[in-house]
């Protein structure tokens, strides 16, 4: 009885309490967003633990703290109010951040434990927004890294990736990409809202591990992988539209007829009488939409990922497109007890282009604009207007009389298979094979009425390429604690082969426009003789022996050794085979006890490490003496084929070697709200190749492509992280990065090959000039120019030191180096409550850049049949012709705000739809610069850098639109 | 063990496949490709045929061709074509260096061919006659080099792994006549079609013949009398005639000319790209005349005749009309054009000097173009990879008529001279009179070799041969004689420290 009584009390009094208290409910997850299943919500006695999609429902009286914790996160306390549902986005605690895994090629290590220079972005560093390449979303955001789009807004633009400064004559520049685990990815193939973290391997030591592949860095990109717990769904779309942001403007009609009446009376013959705005004739306002839908889940035994991304962008020329179709999946098993742990990938990817027509901006540009478009007695025009000058066609026809389509579909499977020796605690066996295969097929008709080739009545063109990569790596792992001793430890293989197979053919003389490239043996050409047709082959191989060791002392001692040996078949026959070591050490005084007392000081660690790295990307065969088919000759009255050398053998072509030096500082203060890195480096690159003049006899062929010179950089980064303002509201992260580098050619010649050409970066007529000189002990990209001195009273521009109407080439000054002094990042993120804006701005200081459109189109003496830029009205003094001197080469400084975004978190949950998030992002907004060309940011790559091209695209501004709901 | 071996080496083997290219230890299996492989050396002749080449440089090198800026402000281009027609001609002007890479270029090819040959062990039918083929051939390339450069690198074997030495022209000289003296008996005497395009005896004596011709002003010993005797080999054996019309020479579809000697077959359809085609028309036609003449291309717009040249023709002389093209335009069917409505396209052969210089331009409608070759007008010429049918003839018979003419005047056997039938006949088919052997003068044979061989090539040796190459003309200033040897380009000079 006195039982019964308790439990009926004990019924009214809970009772009593619920009356009192109401249902808490709402969702935690991390600062990236992602549900945090196992999070805890304490609200006095009552307590909630979030589940698989991190939900909650906690009992808790109105007015009454919460408290929210989970392991690694900073504590977060609310006090209940209202009756909305609760979104709580947690912050690591610092000592997270310290352990957050670094990857660092064959493994990971923690952000505490490294000793390379590695910088590692997860998602949240990056901007929000809509990218064509996942490159473009590396902007500014790593110091001493250098993403450059020299394409504009052409929705198939590459990027360059250029980091620490140019370390090569003429091999190639870009780094070493790593896709979940596949070396030498492509990262057009990802959907950029995939990338979980992106890990730059910058230094020597760090890269050292991937051998004759690390001189340009290695960049490592880890998707998002599958996920135990329940199924979830994530939806993420996004469309946004382009405005033009800056582009080469020259006259409208009127100021073209005024400056003819006014100041080239001669050529009013140029004047039509008509007003076209060519550049608006080529272009439309782009619209673009991308959808990526993500589903996971599973087990512990069995997970999954799949995702399937939609993206349709119209560029601003129109006609020019590209699109991307892509559906992936991964996949981890656990079998044999833990015995074996299995991952497969398996993905699917087609992008579509038609790729602009450059030429038809160049056109728009000098085009007259009194010209009308349409002249109906053309006829065999096509009934455009038409003037027959070279290099002068008609750019709305360029357009519309042309149809190109490229098709790339890649299709990738790898499998890893880790075999865990579990009686041997931390060893195991690592088998990686990957396959994959690219086909491109490009396709291009210009009509019978295509400018350049009217009478040929209808040109097609059809390409097919298949390349196909084969990799296998097989390694052996070990890692161990031992009381203070903490080993990590790796011996590996590695074994790559690549294939290519290219095609194409060409014919033209089509009876009707109607078959585009889709009948293409009916043209004439090919009866005649006259198409075109072409196969060709190749392959290489690549394989390495590698192996690392990296052990710790109470995490206070840090070193890392690694040596690799490596083979490529693109090497001589006396020189296959290089090694690669390398050596880091890494000292983290805060963990001294004599540090203890030091409040202020969170983390502070020193790092130096030496490495040894090789660059292979050139050409396949470029070290044997090959015969090709040369002209044809008429022998014994038949056309037969001759032969002739294509090369020159060099059994002792190698890999350019770099050697570097780096020192740097990791450090945390005031209670790690303020954190970043210093490094200094020292980069020697050896044995560089280019192809040197040889005589000929006793050589076959007249260049060889041998290694002689040598190239240094020398540079600092830093990197700061802070957080300004932290409260339970609002909260504003900010990093800054800046890198400076020297660059210095320091031997290009030798005993043997002597008085190289040094002038390089010709500019064609009206400049004819070679722009840059490769010197020894200057930087390459160093410009040199005769001076400008002023107007003349003949209209013509004076130069300094002018002799008999020249300045002799010895007296040029050198006007400074393309390559910037500086270069900065600057990203911020603000969070208030739902609320996150973010803030993205680059900018370089120093550096020159050739302003081709000024140097080719801002004279008056070029007026008449071609328009001119319409900035010659602001010095109408200057009536003469071009004279190429200093005038041309700017400064090339700018500060670009490269994004803005807010994004909202709507807090609302139910049982269907647990998280929805909009967002609206301006890309490219603003480049305050003193530039007076199209962009000061033009491609620093290879060996004439900081020339803008005359075959440009316009620069845009992009504003998105995009909204993520996970179900 | 066997296999743990095997695979051992698959997983560190690093030899190279080759799908696309041929290594040259794979490509001589049959005779038939060992006597194929000597159309490399004769290839290169192939780059004769652009605007990249010996040939080009020596036309606009003397009186025949001038390159001002255009209407458009194309050709200047760092001042390189003026420097050549000037003769200010630096050491790294890129068509300086081209010229050299033709008969360099040239070398190597004969070399490689000579080397691969001696190199086969087995006696064939074709062996020896190729090998003197090439021989020979070398030897013209030879000439070249010592024509205009004077003392050069001397290589015979490429087998011969040391820079190249620089020899004299004296040496370089000795070495050309001794090579072409030894193997003409293994040549080919009778030019039958199977020998088009090939070095012949004919080709051989007509080299013969110019070195003896210039012995004088290259090793400074006259060697007139070897020079007609060279001639007269040829002229003897009457295998060659003059065609009935000068053009005949220079027509679309010219291999059964009967005047060609040596000549370098060219095919709209086997000889294209910038490097093997012969794209005179891209050169010097202006863009608005191609598509009405036939040509559906635009053209470049640069090489004219220069003025003085234009001027020096007699009254009559219907070579020049069919060397250049100047006064009312024609399409392809014979009417008439208009530059612009109501502006007939009348090209005025004569410019002021005052056209000439970086920041002049000429007009669309001065200077004469080039018009000797017959331009075909079927629609095949489309653009700057696709060049003309029409053969290039090196050596013709007009050359060797001439050249047999001026040995003889040069031994004051004027009167001999006058009667050589086949030297009148060039006259008459000009629509000139007969020469009498009072009028046989060596200022009028040069005018008449000037204007028979005009823009094919031998001008530069022949004005320096009369004398003529340091005189003033036109833009060009006048010069002294260290002007008589090109430069050897800085490339070159580069490659190979033996040539500082």
């Amino acid at each position: 009885m006195k039982k019964l009584f308790s439990i009926i009390l004990l019924a009214i009094l809970s009772w009593a309490a619920i009356a009192q208290n109401r249902t808490v409910t709402g969702t935690v997850s991390d600062e990236r967003g992602v549900p945090m299943p196992g999070a805890t919500l304490v609200a006095g006695n009552n307590y909630a633990i979030a589940d698989d999609k991190g939900r909650f429902s906690l009992q808790a009286r109105q007015g009454e703290e919460v408290t929210v914790s989970f392991l690694g996160y900073e504590d977060y306390t609310f006090t209940v109010s209202g009756t909305a549902a609760v979104n709580i986005h947690m912050i690591p605690s610092a000592d997270t951040m310290l352990n957050e895994s670094v990857a660092i090629g064959y493994g990971k290590t923690t952000k505490k434990e490294v000793t390379g220079a590695v910088a590692s972005l997860k998602t949240e560093d990056l901007d929000k927004g809509s990218f064509v390449s996942t490159a473009g979303m590396l902007q500014g955001k790593v110091a001493g890294l250098t993403v450059v789009n020299p394409d504009g807004g052409d929705p198939n633009a590459s990027f360059q990736i250029l980091l620490r400064g140019t370390n090569t004559l003429s091999a190639g520049l870009g780094p070493l990409i790593i896709i979940d685990g596949v070396a030498d990815a492509d990262m057009r193939n990802i959907n950029f809202q995939e990338v979980e973290s992106i890990d730059v391997l910058k230094d020597g030591s760090a890269s050292a591990i991937y051998g004759t592949r690390g001189t340009n860095g290695v960049v490592i990109i880890t998707t998002k992988r599958a996920r135990k717990g329940a199924t979830s769904v994530q939806y993420d779309g996004q469309v946004s539209v382009q405005a033009v942001q800056s582009r080469a403007m020259p006259m409208t009609a009127q100021e073209f007829e005024y400056t003819i009446k006014n100041y080239a009376p001669g050529k009013s013959g140029s004047l039509y009488g008509y007003d076209t705005d060519w550049f608006k004739e080529i272009t439309r306002t782009p619209f673009s939409h991308k959808h990526n839908l993500a589903v996971s889940g599973g087990t512990d035994k069995f997970s999954h990922r799949t995702v399937l991304n939609v993206e349709q962008n119209q560029g601003l020329q129109k006609k020019n497109d590209a699109s991307k179709y892509l559906i992936k999946t991964n996949i981890t098993q656990s079998i044999l007890e833990g015995w074996l742990d299995l991952e497969y990938n398996l993905g699917y990817v087609k992008r579509i282009a038609s790729p602009a027509n450059y030429g038809a901006f160049r056109q728009a540009f000098m085009r007259n604009p009194t010209e009308p478009v349409y002249d109906p007695d053309a006829t065999i025009y096509g009934g455009y207007f038409t003037l027959t000058e070279s290099d002068y066609t008609n750019p709305v026809a360029m357009i519309n009389e042309r149809e190109a389509k490229n098709e790339t579909s890649t299709v990738y499977a790898n499998l890893r298979a880790t075999l865990n020796i579990l009686p041997v605690k931390g060893l195991k066996w690592d088998n990686f094979v990957n396959f994959s295969e690219e086909k491109y097929s490009g396709q291009e008709y210009k009509t019978a009425y295509y400018p350049s080739s009217v009478g040929k009545k209808g040109v097609a063109y059809v390409s097919s390429d298949t390349y196909t990569d084969f990799q296998w790596e097989s390694t052996l792992q070990y890692s161990n604690v031992f009381g203070d001793h903490s080993i990590q430890g790796i011996l590996g293989y590695t074994w790559e082969q690549k294939m290519n197979w290219e095609s194409s053919m060409e014919n033209y003389g089509f009876d009707s426009d109607f078959y585009k490239y889709n009948n293409m043996g009916s043209g004439t050409a090919l009866k005649e003789g006259l198409a075109d047709m072409s196969t060709y082959r190749s392959s290489s191989r690549y394989i390495a022996f590698f192996g690392r060791a990296i052990w710790n002392y109470q995490e206070k001692y840090l070193a890392s050794v690694s040596l690799r040996r490596d083979g490529s078949t693109r090497f001589g026959k006396d020189h296959k085979w290089g090694w690669f070591p390398a050596v880091s050490l890494g000292w983290r005084i805060t963990k001294e006890p004599w540090m203890e007392n030091v409040q202020w000081l969170n983390e502070l660690k020193l790092r130096a490490g030496f490495g040894v790295t090789g660059n292979q990307d050139f050409a396949n065969y470029k070290s044997l003496m090959l015969m090709s088919t040369g002209t044809s000759f008429y022998y014994n009255g038949e056309w037969i084929n001759s032969y002739a050398p294509a090369s020159n053998s060099n059994p002792n072509l190698g890999w350019e070697r770099k050697n570097e030096f780096n020192v740097g500082v990791d450090f945390a203060v005031l209670d790690n709200r303020i954190g970043g890195a210093l490094d200094f480096y020292y980069r020697l690159t050896t044995d560089l190749l280019y192809e040197y003049n040889v005589p000929v006899p006793p050589f076959d062929y007249k260049t060889l492509f041998t290694n002689v010179g040598s190239i240094s950089n020398m540079g600092i980064e830093l990197t700061l992280h802070a957080i300004p303002v932290k409260t339970r509201d609002f909260m504003w992260q900010t990093t800054l990065v800046a890198a400076h580098n020297q660059n210095k050619l320091i031997k290009f010649t030798n005993e043997e090959f002597q008085n190289q050409d040094y002038e390089i970066g010709w500019a064609a007529t009206p400049v004819g000039a070679y722009l840059q000189r490769l010197i020894e002990g200057e930087s390459l990209g160093s410009f040199y120019a005769p001076r400008y001195s002023h107007v003349g009273a003949d209209g013509n521009d004076v130069l300094q030191d002018e002799f008999m109407g020249k300045v002799p080439v010895d007296k040029w000054s050198r006007i400074g180096t393309a390559y910037p002094d500086v270069t900065l990042g600057w990203s911020n993120t603000l969070r208030y409550r739902e609320w996150t804006l973010s803030l993205s701005l680059r900018g370089a200081i120093g550096g020159k850049v050739f302003n081709s459109y000024r140097a080719n189109y801002e004279s008056l003496q070029q007026i008449g049949l071609r328009n001119i830029l319409a900035s010659w009205l602001d010095n109408t003094a200057y009536t003469g012709g071009i004279r190429y001197s200093d005038k041309y080469i700017e400064d090339a400084s700018y500060l670009k705000l490269d994004n803005v975004s807010l994004s909202y978190d709507i807090p609302f949950s139910n049982k269907y739809l647990h998280g929805a998030r909009v967002f609206v992002s301006g890309q490219n907004l603003l480049c305050i610069t003193g530039y007076k060309g199209v962009d000061p940011e033009v491609s620093l790559s290879g060996l004439t850098p900081g020339i803008e091209s005359t075959s440009y695209y316009p620069r845009t501004m992009t504003f998105t639109l995009g909204a993520s709901l996970s179900f | 063990m066997v296999l743990c071996m095997a695979a051992l080496s698959a997983c560190t083997n690093l030899d190279e496949e080759i799908y696309s290219k041929i290594a040259k230890e794979n490509f001589f299996t049959t005779e038939e490709q060992f006597e194929k492989y000597s159309a490399r050396a004769y290839s290169s002749l192939k780059h004769g045929g652009t605007e990249k080449s010996l040939w080009t440089f020596v036309i606009q090198n003397t009186n025949e061709v001038c390159v001002p800026v255009n209407p458009n402000g194309g050709w200047w281009d760092d001042g390189r074509y003026n420097e050549v027609h000037v003769h200010n001609i630096s050491y790294s002007n890129r068509l300086l260096e081209m010229a050299w890479e033709y008969w360099t270029n040239g070398i190597t090819a004969c070399n490689d061919v000579i080397d691969t040959f001696e190199d086969v062990e087995k006696d064939f039918e074709a062996k020896h006659r190729v090998l003197a083929e090439i021989k020979v051939l070398r030897a013209y390339f030879f000439m070249c080099g010592i024509d205009n450069w004077g003392s050069i690198p001397f290589s015979i074997s490429k087998k011969d792994k040391d820079y190249p030495e620089k020899k004299d022209r004296e040496f370089v000289f000795d070495f050309i006549v001794k090579e072409i003296t030894d193997n003409l008996p293994y040549l080919q005497e009778e030019p039958t079609s199977e020998y088009y395009g090939r070095i012949t005896k004919g080709a051989a004596y007509a080299i013969l013949a110019k070195m003896y011709l210039n012995a004088e002003k290259w090793i400074g010993k006259s060697m007139w009398a070897e020079a007609e005797e060279a001639c007269k080999a040829i002229i003897s054996k009457g295998y060659y005639t003059l065609a009935p019309e000068y053009k005949d020479n220079f027509a679309v579809y010219n291999e059964n000319c009967p005047e060609q000697i040596f000549a370098i077959p060219y095919s709209t359809v086997y000889t294209t790209s910038d490097h093997h085609a012969f794209l005179i028309y891209m050169s010097t036609l202006p863009a608005d005349l191609c598509r009405p003449m036939g040509i559906n291309a635009d053209a470049w717009d640069g090489l004219c005749g220069e003025p003085d040249f234009l001027a020096s023709y007699e009254p009559g002389d219907t070579r020049k009309a069919d060397t250049w093209l100047f006064g009312q335009m024609y399409d392809k069917d014979g009417n008439a054009l208009e530059y612009e409505p109501g502006v007939p396209y009348i090209i005025d052969p004569d410019m002021p000097e005052s056209v000439y210089g970086k920041d002049s331009r000429r007009t669309a409608l001065q200077g004469a173009r080039i018009g000797k070759w017959t331009y075909q007008d079927d629609g095949k010429l489309t653009g700057g990879q696709v060049g003309m049918d029409n053969d290039f003839f090196l050596i013709r018979y007009a050359d060797v008529v001439l050249m047999y003419v001026e040995a003889l005047v040069r031994q004051h056997k004027e009167t001999e001279a006058a009667a050589v039938p086949a030297f009148q006949q060039i006259r008459t088919r000009a629509g000139l009179a007969p020469m009498t052997a009072d009028q046989l003068t060596l200022e009028n044979l040069y005018w008449e070799r000037a204007h028979e061989l005009a823009i094919e090539g031998w001008s530069r040796q022949d004005m320096i041969r009369f004398d003529k190459f340091l005189d003033a003309w036109w833009a060009k200033p006048a010069k002294t004689d260290s002007d008589l040897l090109l430069p050897i380009p800085k490339s070159a000079i580069a490659a190979n420290p033996n040539l500082k």
